[in-house]
């Protein structure tokens, strides 16, 4: 864990350095030092235009990203654990696009009635719904089964995608609003996305923390947990509710961005083990760091910058595509 | 502490599965529950766990309605080994049986050296101790049942039931669990009630027996004066013959063609 930290801490400073400025390492972290301590000397004989690209423009974006990663691979990991299904997460099941939708439904309409709060709330509101939804589509007899709810989302998921699409037929002049909304990207993020974005998934993820015992005893079905001392019905809504909440958010920050819910905590099960309690916090600081790492290439390293949702779906299509071979038939390949 | 049933009811789409179950485990008795598939035999199991609510009737345990205790509080006072299970996460098999112990471990504490103790001793005793480290999704059907058992007996309580838990095992393990079982059976602390597919095993290891027949008590009581060959009818429908086994020191049923 303390290996994450490290090397998340060190794309951080390199990529605040990277693009079309170049800043040196050493330069943004004195100016990160200056603004946290409050000392603007050590500015003294630098390029000044390098403190407002650095607090202005390159920060937030790089606080967002790695926010909305982290937050996306929690959320991965929670849906997993709760429905006992490896596929989970809050693009397969769907709540990206209700989010989507939700928070369409607010840019189109131009409700602003609750200032900064009204697209999340929206994307919220969507999210919830269409949770909802595809629960109540696939709980058949027996439970949640993997099928089900897969086929659920993707019904749920294609219902909602037309009704973007016709939101955008609809939608006039902000259609270009929508549009770049939707293929998700961390471009002209301020510093209120990052609070919210924050405070969020700060208290998702204590949320997360707290029931992280509840969780892995879920993992086991719900009713060994039951058996074993957990209100399973209780905490499920809890924790649903709460990686709802996170995933809308991220959706309104950041538009849909796939498969970072499903690539990292996979990954992260193979690499340190199913316990939720130390899952739930690799998986943040690792989906920090492949958004930020993904961010980063498109904004500093390509020659044109890529819609981020694009690029993570180019990346995680195919990882989707090897869990679902090795777990229908068993095999690696 | 003992388990009350009195005129319990449960509708299941519209069916009654379980219909007026009357029914009250003492404890120092090892209690086996027999009957033809899809008698109400794990639903009356599902009740006494509060994983479902009868809609008629009433559940006390140690004389308060089962609803008043809390879920942590039943945790420690009823443990147990499910008809099957899946898990689909790749946990050790130390930790499945660790979990056992969450009942008493505080939230965001560490297993003490009782808690240790207890899980080193279950694994030894229920034959898992040499699969300790390895992932509990590799494991066979038999495998993983053995390390659900271990987790039910690591919870150390004073009611187990075993619902057809020694269906997958190999009869050298299956004998060697049930006497595990048969050891929590203590006067004023322990009960055990197993159901079981296998009526010979049945009367080897139950004091007492319980026959279902659709979702109603066919007949209960000591297993001698409960298993003969007019109870077995009535409920299996079978021709059996019912003697006393000099070898097993139990009662034998062998069944006519």
């Amino acid at each position: 864990m303390s290996t994450l930290v490290v090397v998340l801490f060190g794309l951080f400073i390199a990529s605040t350095g990277m693009g079309y400025i170049q800043i040196p390492p050493a330069a943004v972290l004195k100016i990160i030092w200056g603004q946290l301590s409050g000392h603007p000397d050590p500015f003294a004989g630098m390029n000044e235009i390098f403190p407002v690209v650095v607090m202005d423009v390159r920060l937030p974006r790089i606080l967002t990203a790695a926010l909305v990663g982290g937050g996306l691979a929690m959320c991965g990991v929670v849906f997993q654990g709760i429905l006992l299904n490896p596929l989970a997460d809050p693009y397969t099941l769907g709540v990206s696009a209700g989010a989507a939708f939700g928070a369409a439904l607010a840019i189109l309409m131009n409700i602003s009635a609750l200032g900064l709060y009204s697209v999340p709330l929206f994307a919220f509101l969507g999210a919830v719904a269409t949770l909802w939804a595809v629960i109540y589509l696939s709980a058949g007899s027996g439970g949640l089964s993997s099928n089900n709810l897969i086929l659920s989302g993707i019904i749920v998921a294609a219902i909602l995608s037309a009704g973007i699409s016709f939101l955008k037929y609809v939608a006039d002049e902000q259609v270009a609003v929508i549009i770049f909304w939707l293929m998700g990207s961390f471009a002209s993020k301020t510093w209120s996305d990052v609070v919210l974005t924050a405070a969020c998934i700060a208290s998702g993820a204590s949320v997360f923390l707290y029931f992280g015992r509840e969780l892995n005893l879920m993992s086991l079905g719900s009713q060994m947990a039951s058996s074993l001392g957990v209100d399973t019905r209780r905490v499920t809504l809890i924790l649903l509710a709460a990686a709802s909440v996170v995933a809308a958010v991220c959706v309104s920050v950041a538009g849909i961005i796939g498969f970072v819910g499903l690539l990292v905590p996979h990954t992260m099960r193979l690499l340190a083990g199913p316990d939720n309690r130390r899952l739930v916090p690799l998986s943040f600081l690792a989906g920090a760091l492949l958004l930020l790492g993904a961010d980063t290439l498109t904004r500093a390293v390509l020659p044109v910058e890529i819609p981020i949702g694009v690029l993570t779906a180019l990346i995680g299509g195919p990882f989707f595509c090897y869990v679902f071979r090795r777990q229908s038939t068993g095999r690696v390949w | 502490m003992s388990f009350e049933l009195r005129d319990v009811d449960f509708c299941f789409n519209g069916k009654k599965v379980v219909d007026g179950v009357s029914l009250r485990l003492a404890p120092g008795r090892f209690y086996g529950v027999i009957g033809p598939n899809g008698c109400g035999k794990t639903t009356v199991i599902d009740l006494l766990c509060r994983f479902r609510s009868p809609q008629h009737g009433q559940i006390r345990y140690g004389g308060q309605p089962l609803g008043a205790y809390s879920k942590r509080q039943l945790a420690r006072a009823i443990a147990l080994v499910p008809q099957n299970f899946y898990i689909n996460f790749p946990f050790r098999v130390r930790d499945v049986v660790m979990m056992g112990r969450y009942p008493y471990i505080p939230r965001f504490g560490r297993p003490s050296g009782r808690d240790l103790d207890i899980v080193a001793e279950v694994m030894e005793s229920a034959d898992v101790a040499g699969m300790a480290e390895r992932l509990v999704t590799e494991l066979s059907g038999g495998e993983r049942q053995r390390v659900v058992f271990a987790r039910a007996l690591a919870q150390d309580t004073p009611m187990l039931i075993l619902d057809e838990a020694t269906s997958n095992l190999d009869i050298g393990h299956a004998l060697r669990l049930l006497d595990l079982a048969a050891r929590r059976v203590r006067p004023e602390s322990g009960t055990v009630l197993a159901v079981f597919q296998d009526i010979n095993q049945a009367a080897a290891y139950c004091s007492h027996l319980i026959l279902m027949s659709r979702g109603r008590i066919a007949a209960h009581g000591d297993t001698r004066a409960v298993l003969t060959p007019d109870t077995l009818r009535e409920v299996f429908d079978v021709d059996a013959k019912v003697y006393h086994d000099d070898y097993a020191h139990a009662l034998h049923v062998v069944y006519k063609r």
